[in-house]
Order: structure tokens, then C-alpha cells, then sequence
């Protein structure tokens, strides 16, 4: 049955939202939304049928059923691998197990091959310890510099519960970092399971060491938390506390009691403007003001941009001139105004990229929105990368990531500093994701799986210096710890310094007839240079 | 070997099916899931501590498979027909009908970019959620949502125009 044929929704929930909906993408509080619509939704349900049926199809394709022949061809190539390398080099010729390897990199190889031709440099393939294991065509001829980041492991907050598996308390086991200050960073935890009482604490040397700055006085039937940092001022910050209803479910957010500091946590408020039943996304200070990106709990709502004049007493609406975005010209694929927000701290310019992937800035607190121009067109499905820099100078530094060709394979990195007017062109390797620029205009980016590898390993970051034009000059700052199985990484500016954090999630395994996993927070941290 | 043999056993059913749908062609489906657990073997005592191993196994098959397709793609072969259906495991009732019906399905997926094609068998075959998806292929949560939505949307569209679930 065609979805164009059927019943419509009586709450105007589109295909995008239940192919999300379908693969457990959205946040919790809308997939139990959602979940409760869907049961009294016929069209709803009809168009999930119609996403299983294609399921079906797909599971139904015949299946290759050679398993010998590959278990044959696995075994003989890790049974060379493990010989002595003479003998190794002689099973090859001979037996030749790795025809398809050849062929692979032989592809690798040619994309390669046009890099180096337009580089201009040519590099042997780096054999590593003999793997892969038919390293016996020369191919991946890129140089990447290395530079080094040395990574420390630092401190977790004393009484931190760093396993947090069921996350039952909705709270993130991670510290979140100051973007504008990457030696500040807060964490809160609220789990009744694991601790006695809510906490939260804060770091103001990159984890070296912790204080605790709860706020006293919180309700009872706190289970969870979570929290904001102010991106241009690491001493503002609000933090939520939340009843918990069941396995991360939170409250809605009209239950939520929002406490707010403005000196780093040695003192709290509830300010009025924040116990409303909005979320706050994201703040922002600049010029005695506090810009955020809220949203509302009531259904169909959308995100606003507001800015308060009295330390979040009262906010008042900015976003009126901008446009408002149905559900199918947005790349969220939610109907809306605002994605994403950043405030100049110097020159008071709030830039947002709307839903549907635009630009925009102003100067006046939305008396005038401008439409910043992009450097390339592009098509919903394919979003340019960006990224802002978060440092004081009177204009932004955004850069953008096209990816243009018939597979959007080919990238182009271009980056203003006048508003869009001028886009000047910068070199970008392929599988490079932008991620930040910084304070002095160098831009890094991460690549996972390492672009210099072998396809498998920890993400790597890489940083290009600024003002350079070349491929070459993109240099390999090395691994990122345990990205594979990490939580995540963050960078953030700390003065001239950039500092890393890495999150790493540990998974341990306990056999004693039982499985056990657990997961272990750490905190690594780098700085550059 | 013989704990790297019961792993392989394992999961290779779903490294080889997975490859077979993404790449659409035998043979480079059977070299690349050879090479997926040549790199797990080297990386056999890590992953025997993940909680996860078949994520890393997709992972590193979507960087192979990707690879593969985009060298393809810069040569300018075309998706391979299914030709060699010899080798094909036919499933029960009218075999003819089996056989057209998988190959529009194949020529369909074939259709797909190659990251919307991974999102929608990762997702629609492997039960893999959009997050893990993501994980396995190096884009945002967005994009992948992004990808696979396009992806079933222009699948369905194909798969109608061809006749199948009617």
C-alpha cells in the first residue's frame, strides 16, 4: 500500500518522524509520546506497516551460503599471518588467499593516488608490524605530520558513580565541558540508587581536582539531573532537578525545579524565569545579557530563541523575524525555528542556523535578521558540516564542510570571518569531520577510523594550522583514548591552548556463568599545544 | 583458534549478508568479510572484551564496503547484476518468482548511495538502532536519521513501481 494513500494522521505525524520512531532515534520522552499515539493512531500504524513490509523484503533476499569457503579463506590468511615473515611473503605467492585485499587496495590505492598527484608528495605505505597482511602493494601514499597530543588521565569527582549502566537517574555519567573554558567542566549526579543525595560538582582545572557546589535545599524526590553551562561564561550555570518515572524517564520538565549560579556554584537561585515547564538548550551570555535556546513541553511546539535581562528572571522572545520551518523543509525533521545558537561575548551577535539549514545573524536582539550566504547551495539531506568559533573578535570565524559530488565524497572546506560575505577556501583531507575551530584560527578535525590507518583503530584528531593553504599541512595530533568504546570527546579553547576531553566508557566482562557488564567513567585530557 | 573459530561461526552469517546487500556483488561480499575477520583476528583479544563485538564487526565491513563501492564508483563500474544465482540459497515456494523478486531488490538497494543503502540494511535487516547505525558509520545521529529516512523513502517508492508490496 502506498503511504500517499493512506489514512493521515490526525496529529500531522509525517514519515520521518515514525522512520526515527521506528529505529528507537528519538529522544525517550518522544518515542513514549509517541508510542502512546500510535496505539490509538490507525494511519500511524499503517505507515509503519508499510516501513515492516519493506523490512520484510529486505530480510527475505536470499542469503550467500558459501560459510566453508570463507571460514577456509579466513583461517588460511590468519594462519599466515601468524608464520614467520619469510615464510609468510613465500604462503602468499603462493597461495594467494588475498586476491580481493589487492583489489581493495588497489582501490584505496587510486583514490590515493589522485591525493598524492594533487598534493604533491608521495609517501610508501607504512607496514605495520606485517598487517594488513598482504602489505605487499604499496598504496595510502599520504603523509600526515604527526604532531602529539599526551593524553592524562585525570580525576573522576569523589563519590561520582561512574557505573551508571541503566542510567536509572537520566543523567549523563559524563562531566560536560565549558565551551568557552576547556579547563572548566561540571558534572551532577542524582541517582538514588547510587547515591545518597544529589551532587554536583565542578572542575576548574581540567580535572586535576573537583569541588562539590550543590545547592542546598533540594526537593525529595530528586532522582535525576541535568545541566547547562553558559557557553561564553563558564562561572553561569543551571542546573535542573527532576523526580525520575522510570529507566531514564525523567519528569516532564513542569516538574523540574531549575537552580541557576552565576559565581561557579559558590551561590544558587531559582530564578522565576526558568521553573515554567521549558527546557533550556543552550545559554549564552554577552553584554550583561543571557541569550537561550529553549523548548517548550506542550505538544507541537518549537524551539525559541529568548534573551533576559535580569539574570533569567524573565525572558523575552527574539526569533520573531525569523522563519518558521514546516516539518518538510527541516533537516531535524522537526517543524521549527532554531537548530543551533552562538553569541559573540564581544560583539553581542547571536548567529543560529535555523531547521532548515540556513544562517543567520543579528546585531539588534532580532529587531533585523540577516541571511548569511553559504559558499556552495545545498539539499536538506545534505547539511554542510559547521563550525563556530567560540572566540572573542568582532566577527565570527565559521567554517563549513560541503560535500559535493555524485556520492558526496569530494569536500570542500571554506570558512568566513566577514559574515558570509567572502568565503575563503582552506584545504580538507577526505574523511576529515570538522570540530572545532581555534582561538587562533587553526582547524581540527577528527577522522574515525583514522584516515592514515588501516581502516580500524581510535579516532585520530587532526588540526590544520591557520592561514595554511596546503593538504599537506594538515598534521595528525594523534588517538583519541578508547574512542571505540568511549563515551565521547569534547574539545574546548583555555586561553591560546586548546584542551581535549575524552570520555572513556569501559566494558568489562565477568564470566562466572553470568555476564556482567559494567561501565567505568574516565576522564582523559589533553592540550594543545 | 578455536575461541576466534566460535566467534567467527558467531556472526559471520550477518558480516557475509550484511556485505552481500551493500556491495551487491558476491564475490567482493565474500573477499571483504574475509578481510572483517582478518582485522578481528588481529584484534581478537580487545574485542573478546567488548560488550558489543558485532558492532565492531559492522563497523569495520560498512568501512570496507564503503571503500569498496566508492572505488567502484570512481571507475565507473555499475552494482553487479545478480548473475550467479547458483550459489543462492533459494527459499521455499515458486523459485522463479523468488529469484525476480530478490533481483528487484537487489537492483533497488543497488540504487541507494551507498550510506543510505548501509543505514537502511544496518537498521531494517540487523535490527541495529539509528544511534548504533550511526556509530557503525561515522556520521552524526542526524545524518543517519537523515540517511536512512531517505533511504526507505526511496526504496519504498522504487519497490512500488516494481510491484512489490502491493
Amino acid at each position: 500500500m502506498s503511504t500517499d494513500t493512506m489514512l493521515r494522521c490526525a496529529l500531522g505525524v509525517g514519515d520521518r518522524t515514525l522512520s526515527d520512531f521506528r529505529s528507537n532515534g528519538l529522544g525517550e520522552r518522544e518515542m513514549e509520546r509517541l508510542r502512546a499515539h500510535i496505539a490509538e493512531c490507525p494511519a500511524c500504524q499503517a505507515r509503519l506497516g508499510a516501513f515492516e513490509a519493506m523490512a520484510q523484503a529486505l530480510r527475505a533476499q536470499p542469503e550467500l551460503d558459501d560459510h566453508a569457503r570463507l571460514w577456509r579463506n579466513v583461517r588460511a590468511s590468519i594462519t599466515a599471518e601468524t608464520m614467520p615473515a619469510s615464510a609468510r611473503n613465500r604462503r602468499h605467492a603462493c597461495v594467494g588467499v588475498h586476491a580481493h585485499s589487492t583489489r581493495f587496495w588497489a582501490a584505496f590505492g587510486s583514490i590515493a593516488a589522485v591525493m598524492a598527484l594533487a598534493v604533491g608528495f608521495v609517501a610508501v605505505f607504512a607496514s605495520h608490524g606485517g598487517r594488513p597482511p598482504v602489505a605487499t602493494k604499496t598504496a595510502t601514499p599520504i603523509i600526515i605530520h604527526s604532531g602529539s597530543l599526551a593524553w592524562r588521565q585525570v580525576a573522576v569527582p569523589e563519590g561520582f558513580p561512574s557505573n551508571d549502566q541503566a542510567n536509572e537517574s537520566a543523567t549523563n555519567t559524563i562531566a560536560t565541558i565549558a565551551q568557552g573554558d576547556g579547563n572548566t567542566a561540571y558534572a551532577c549526579q542524582a541517582s538514588q540508587r547510587m547515591l545518597p543525595a544529589p551532587h554536583v560538582w565542578a572542575t576548574h582545572n581540567a580535572g586535576e581536582s573537583w569541588l562539590v557546589i550543590t545547592p542546598n535545599n533540594l526537593p525529595a524526590n530528586t532522582g535525576g539531573c541535568r545541566l547547562w553551562i553558559d557557553a561564553n561564561d563558564s562561572s553561569v550555570l543551571v542546573v535542573a532537578f527532576f523526580p525520575i518515572r522510570g529507566p531514564q524517564q525523567p519528569a516532564l520538565p513542569d516538574q523540574w525545579v531549575n537552580y541557576a549560579t552565576f559565581d561557579g556554584g559558590v551561590t544558587w537561585t531559582k530564578p522565576a524565569g526558568l521553573q515554567d515547564g521549558m527546557v533550556t538548550e543552550l545559554l549564552a551570555s554577552a553584554h550583561g545579557k543571557i541569550y537561550a535556546l529553549r523548548s517548550s513541553t506542550l505538544p507541537n511546539s518549537i524551539d525559541r530563541i529568548y534573551v533576559s535581562r535580569d539574570h533569567m528572571q524573565t525572558w523575552t522572545s527574539i526569533d520573531g523575524g525569523l522563519p518558521e520551518v514546516p516539518a518538510s523543509q527541516s533537516f531535524t525533521q522537526a517543524a521549527g525555528k532554531s537548530y543551533w545558537m552562538w553569541v559573540n561575548p564581544q560583539s553581542g551577535e547571536v548567529l543560529v542556523e535555523i531547521v532548515a539549514g540556513t544562517l543567520w545573524t543579528t546585531r539588534d536582539d532580532g529587531a533585523q535578521w540577516t541571511k548569511l550566504a553559504y559558499s556552495n547551495p545545498f539539499t536538506l539531506d545534505n547539511v554542510p558540516q559547521l563550525s563556530v568559533a567560540w572566540t572573542a573578535s568582532p566577527h565570527f570565524t565559521i567554517c563549513t564542510v560541503f560535500l559535493l559530488g555524485q556520492n558526496r565524497v569530494d569536500m570542500r572546506l571554506t570558512c568566513t570571518v566577514n559574515d558570509g560575505k567572502t568565503w575563503k577556501e582552506r584545504p580538507i583531507l577526505p574523511g576529515l569531520n570538522l570540530d572545532y575551530v581555534g582561538p587562533d584560527g587553526s582547524i581540527y578535525a577528527v577522522a574515525s577510523p583514522p584516515i592514515s590507518g588501516n581502516g580500524t583503530g581510535d579516532a585520530e584528531i587532526y588540526r590544520l594550522p591557520p592561514d595554511s593553504a596546503s593538504l599537506g599541512d594538515w598534521q595528525s595530533l594523534g588517538a583519541i583514548p578508547g574512542t571505540q568504546s568511549a563515551y565521547g570527546y569534547q574539545s574546548a579553547p583555555a586561553g591560546n591552548t586548546t584542551i581535549f576531553w575524552a570520555f572513556l566508557g569501559l566494558s568489562t566482562t565477568t564470566i562466572a556463568g553470568h555476564t556482567t557488564t559494567t561501565i567505568q567513567t574516565n576522564y582523559y585530557v589533553a592540550a594543545y599545544p | 583458534m578455536d575461541a576466534f573459530e566460535a566467534f567467527f561461526w558467531r556472526y559471520e552469517r550477518d558480516i557475509l549478508g550484511y556485505l552481500w546487500r551493500l556491495t551487491g556483488d558476491e564475490q567482493a561480499a565474500y573477499d571483504l568479510s574475509q578481510e572483517t575477520f582478518v582485522r578481528a583476528w588481529q584484534h581478537f583479544e580487545t574485542l573478546q572484551q567488548y560488550e558489543q563485538p558485532r558492532a565492531w564487526l559492522f563497523r569495520v565491513a560498512s568501512n570496507l564496503g564503503i571503500n569498496h563501492l566508492r572505488g567502484r564508483s570512481r571507475r565507473g563500474e555499475q552494482t553487479a547484476a545478480t548473475e550467479d544465482i547458483q550459489n543462492i540459497v533459494a527459499l521455499g515456494g515458486d523459485p522463479a518468482h523468488h529469484l525476480a523478486e530478490s533481483d528487484a531488490i537487489h537492483r533497488i538497494l543497488g540504487g541507494l548511495p551507498p550510506k543510505q543503502r548501509a543505514a537502511v540494511v544496518l537498521c531494517d535487516v540487523y535490527g541495529l538502532t539509528s544511534a548504533e547505525a550511526a556509530a557503525a558509520l561515522g556520521l552524526s545521529h542526524g545524518s543517519l536519521k537523515m540517511s536512512l529516512w531517505r533511504g526507505r523513502e526511496r526504496f519504498r517508492q522504487e519497490y512500488q513501481r516494481e510491484g512489490g508490496a502491493e
